[in-house]
């Protein structure tokens, strides 16, 4: 009996929000479309890898591929290169961004400023320009290598499985590193110094009270750096000295060989660490309900004691200095004829006619897949924060997803889906801003909601009441508060789509190439001095486009 | 128990931020069980001058001594003060009884005299049974008292407390007032407390210090503070006034004060200033009286439960004048004119006392 008064009910709620849902036909239109979007152009995709995974198609289903997989040590050795490279990167990611964040959340100083730019250097650039940067100096013919063999005798290259594994900690380090120093920050200063006024020395509050408390962002952010390692293909194919590794291989296999099943194959492995973590986050990682009560007057965090500050100095300090002199290096390689051999002023790399044009193609493609992630992030923001949307929580889940898919395998999926009828848009720039767009909508989204979350809802109450629509509601009063997340979601969706490869670099046929995989061709081929030149020019035109961001910040106010 | 006189002593302290003093030559001696209350408008530097004492901030210039030695060079995990945070600061990953245990055990008490203080402490507060709750799981007046054991565990000889009643509503807060007083008055607590509510200061301490720009501006009982301010500020910062500007004369012995609008009569004083004074005349002071010797016209009626404030015009001055609700009912309506006694011994303020 209760039950089916529960039943009832149940249905009664949901005709009722059906019937709230109509009642704003733009809107209710527009989540509809927006809904099979994210179907077509993020789920479809990853269930086409997986099917075909299983040779789905005229043959119909079969597992010998997996029985290829399983049979053969070389793809067997890719799982355990891959996730022992991603574990250890992981590791290292977290201990020095703890270090920096120590740091840097203690003190507003010059050096703090110094610590936590350089910290986040990377993101301007390619994932891969470490590798680079490590070929220039300890390659075969590197700066050091060479000095080391005159001078000492000893013969070795960075070529293979430690190659790899610095590239990806410097690469993927200022993801890991945000997420820590925000939980660090947003943590009460007045715990710290409740500790020690209850007699704990620094060592000790660091141990029993900052650590544990900063624990839910240290673990999404080992999280995060594994999903972006494990996906990581760019580094394994410049560094890894032919080593096998999941992602590469599954490049190769469809580059090379043209064989699509057993790729989705190495797929499939790829995206079963990331969807795994991906739920494990979603549902099980509780915020350590830290609450942050604003009104504490002049509490700042304790600056750091001389014994911890001079430890976490010096590794942040070395490990800096470290990314500083790989970006060095690319500069260096960009200008001179080839660097460590023949060390003279050059402008030659910069002469390369398909060079620009690929960086032209990726700044207009990258510029187009920003505003429709963020315009789409702002909207869906909206929508799932305050309308009665039947199934919201599938379809935000599905969003966030997208952020979570392995490159490779999106990239493999949208080879699979629009090769061929209805669509035929492979090759097509527009297929390339489509996959950038709904690859990274995700950051947008979780922006506004979060916005949407500090903006009461009294506020289009009273908009309503003084006479206004829903649509002019929104127009007047959800856009310009909600502009910080656009914003938000349109720098992170054009700084990641300039450097972008793992996914785009399926797409693009000849003519239209993207900066980052033309440089990625040329680093493969060993052509350090061009690859240097346009690394140089990506990070120059990003950095400016940043600059240009932060500069209309100043002017409007508005906080990014 | 014999009590110390001058327990905790604030020397000539200055704090500057940037330019701004925070803390301007500010000196204190406390007694031993004694509760004193910094107030002040925020900016004031109570705050600061409260985390300089458990050191957490560093102070510029003077010094601190404690029980006889000095700790203004300690970091505050050496200090021997508790400090009870405005938001609690209690450790949410652990337990009521992890966040008491945590300072006893970088102490190194063993295990069965921890057992024992923390239940001592505890029942202090009255939070038995609460052992295993996790801070979330508490309301804000039990964080508080969480707060207060997880200090009064380790026998600091200086308890301070950081607005720490701010955060409650306003039952509970009279509720915790008295909870606060009486574990001061049964462990003979020696408390800082800084609040930014005056008549929270006035009704919960042995003495009260205000405090504005970073200086000392009145450290008295409460009573005092509040029927002698020194200056106009603590005047008005420490319930209302009617503070006149005006002289005394004396014609034919009988001595009067003299505003621009009005005079009345006062008592002969010991010594009469010359140049101009501020007479403070705290609204309940002054009676509705048929016999009064001033008249004047009601302009406005404020209505407070227990009492009625009138806003009544005397030639051309905006007087204030509470009447205490005995009777129950309104007694006087907007326009009418009525008698004043003025009383026959205002404080009085000499001009130039500001500071």
């Amino acid at each position: 009996m209760s039950t089916e008064t529960t039943k009832q009910s149940r249905t009664a709620r949901l005709v009722s929000d059906l019937r709230q849902f109509w009642s704003e036909p733009w809107f209710a239109i527009l989540t509809m479309v927006l809904a099979g979007a994210i179907l077509l152009f993020i789920v479809v995709p990853v269930f086409a890898v997986l099917l075909k995974s299983f040779g789905m198609n005229e043959n119909g289903f079969t597992l010998d591929y997996y029985q290829e997989f399983f049979s053969r040590t070389y793809y067997f050795d890719a799982i355990i290169n891959s996730l022992s490279a991603s574990i250890l990167s992981t590791i290292i990611v977290v201990f020095l961004s703890v270090s920096i964040s120590l740091y840097v959340t203690r003190s507003s100083s010059f050096v703090s400023k110094f610590y936590r730019g350089a910290a986040l250097l990377p993101l301007v650039a390619p994932p891969f320009i470490f590798s680079l940067s490590l070929i220039i100096l300890f390659g075969r013919n590197g700066v050091i290598t060479n000095i080391m063999n005159h001078a000492i005798g000893v013969e070795f290259s960075i070529y293979g499985f430690w190659g790899v594994v610095i590239s990806q900690v410097l690469g993927y380090f200022p993801i890991g590193y945000m997420l820590v120093e925000s939980t660090m920050r947003n943590m009460s200063p007045s715990l710290e110094h409740a500790s020690s006024d209850l007699g704990a020395s620094q060592w000790k509050t660091l141990r029993k009270i900052t650590l544990p408390l900063s624990q839910s962002g240290i673990t999404k952010a080992g999280l995060l750096v594994f999903v972006m390692a494990l996906a990581d293909f760019s580094n394994p194919l410049i560094i890894g000295g032919g080593k096998p590794f999941l992602a590469s291989e599954a490049y190769l296999l469809v580059v090379g060989q043209q064989n699509l099943e057993q790729a989705a194959v190495l797929g499939v492995f790829l995206i079963i660490p990331s969807l795994i973590i991906f739920i494990f986050q979603t549902y099980f990682l509780k915020d350590s309900g830290l609450e942050t009560i604003s009104g504490e007057s002049g509490a700042s965090n304790a600056p750091l004691s001389r014994k911890v500050k001079s430890t976490v100095m010096t590794i942040n300090t070395i490990f800096v200095a470290f990314i500083i002199l790989m970006f060095v290096m690319v500069i260096l390689g960009a200008f001179v004829k080839i660097i460590g051999i023949n060390n003279t002023f050059t402008l030659e790399h910069f002469k390369n006619r398909n060079g620009w044009d690929s960086l032209y193609t990726s700044v207009f493609v990258s510029f187009i897949a920003a505003i429709l992630a963020a315009t789409i992030g702002m909207l869906q923001g909206y929508l799932f924060a305050r309308k009665p949307i039947p199934g919201k929580k599938v379809l935000e889940f599905l969003t966030l997803f997208g952020l979570a898919v392995p490159g490779t395998v999106m990239g493999i999926g949208y080879v699979l889906i629009f090769n061929g009828p209805p669509f035929f848009l492979t090759g097509t720039v527009l297929l390339i801003v489509l996959n950038m767009t709904f690859r990274k909508i995700g950051v947008g989204l979780e922006a506004s909601i979060s916005k949407m979350h500090q903006i009461d809802s009294s506020m289009e109450e009273a908009s309503s009441d003084l006479g206004s629509g829903p649509y002019r509601t929104f127009g007047k009063i959800i856009v310009p508060l909600l502009s910080p997340a656009f914003i938000a979601g349109f720098v992170y969706t054009f700084m990641t789509a300039m450097v972008s490869i793992s996914s785009v670099i399926f797409l693009i046929a000849p003519g239209t190439n993207l900066a980052a995989v033309y440089i990625l061709n040329l680093a493969e081929q060993a052509r350090v001095g061009m690859a240097s030149a346009m690394s140089f020019i990506l990070i120059v035109i990003v950095l400016s486009c940043m600059g240009l961001l932060k500069y209309i910040e100043k002017k409007t106010g508005v906080s990014i | 128990m014999s009590e110390q006189e001058n327990f905790l002593q604030l020397s000539h302290l200055y704090k500057f931020f940037d330019h701004v003093k925070a803390v301007n030559d500010i000196s204190i001696n406390i007694n031993q069980g004694e509760l004193v209350s910094f107030i002040g408008p925020s900016g004031c530097g109570k705050t600061t001058l409260l985390r300089i004492v458990g050191g957490f901030h560093q102070q510029d210039q003077g010094a601190i001594t404690l029980d006889q030695q000095k700790i203004d060079h300690l970091p505050p995990e050496d200090r021997p003060t508790g400090m009870v945070f405005q938001n609690y600061a209690l450790f949410p990953h652990m337990s009521v009884y992890k966040n008491v245990e945590y300072g006893l055990k970088i102490e190194k008490v063993n295990k069965q005299e921890r057992e024992q203080r923390i239940k001592e402490a505890l029942s202090q507060v009255q939070l038995e049974g609460y052992e295993d709750r996790k801070p979330s799981e508490l309301s804000g007046g039990q964080q508080q008292r969480v707060a207060i054991a997880r200090c009064l565990v380790l026998k600091p000889k200086v308890l301070l407390l950081d607005e720490p009643l701010s955060n409650l509503d306003a039952n509970l807060r009279m509720i915790m007032r008295e909870e606060i007083r009486r574990l001061k008055e049964e462990l003979n607590l020696t408390i800082i407390f800084v609040t930014h509510d005056q008549e929270e200061a006035l009704s919960i301490s042995d003495r009260v210090i205000v405090l504005n720009n970073g200086t000392v501006q009145q450290l008295d009982r409460p009573d005092k503070i509040y029927n002698t301010p020194s200056n106009e500020f603590v005047a008005n910062f420490v319930g209302h006034a009617n503070i006149l500007n005006g002289e005394l004369t004396e014609i034919d012995g009988n001595l009067s004060f003299h505003t621009d609008s009005f005079s009345f009569k006062v008592e002969p004083q010991t010594e009469i200033p010359t140049e101009k004074v501020k007479a403070v005349i705290r609204p309940e002071r002054i009676k509705i009286d048929s016999e009064g010797e001033l008249t004047g016209t009601i302009t406005r009626i404020v209505y407070n439960g227990n009492f009625t404030r009138y806003f009544v015009d005397i030639h051309g001055a905006d007087i204030m004048v509470d009447d205490f609700n005995a009777h129950g009912l309104d007694e006087y309506n907007r326009h009418d004119r009525i008698h004043l006694s003025f009383p026959k011994n205002p404080h009085f303020i000499v001009e130039g006392d500001e500071a």
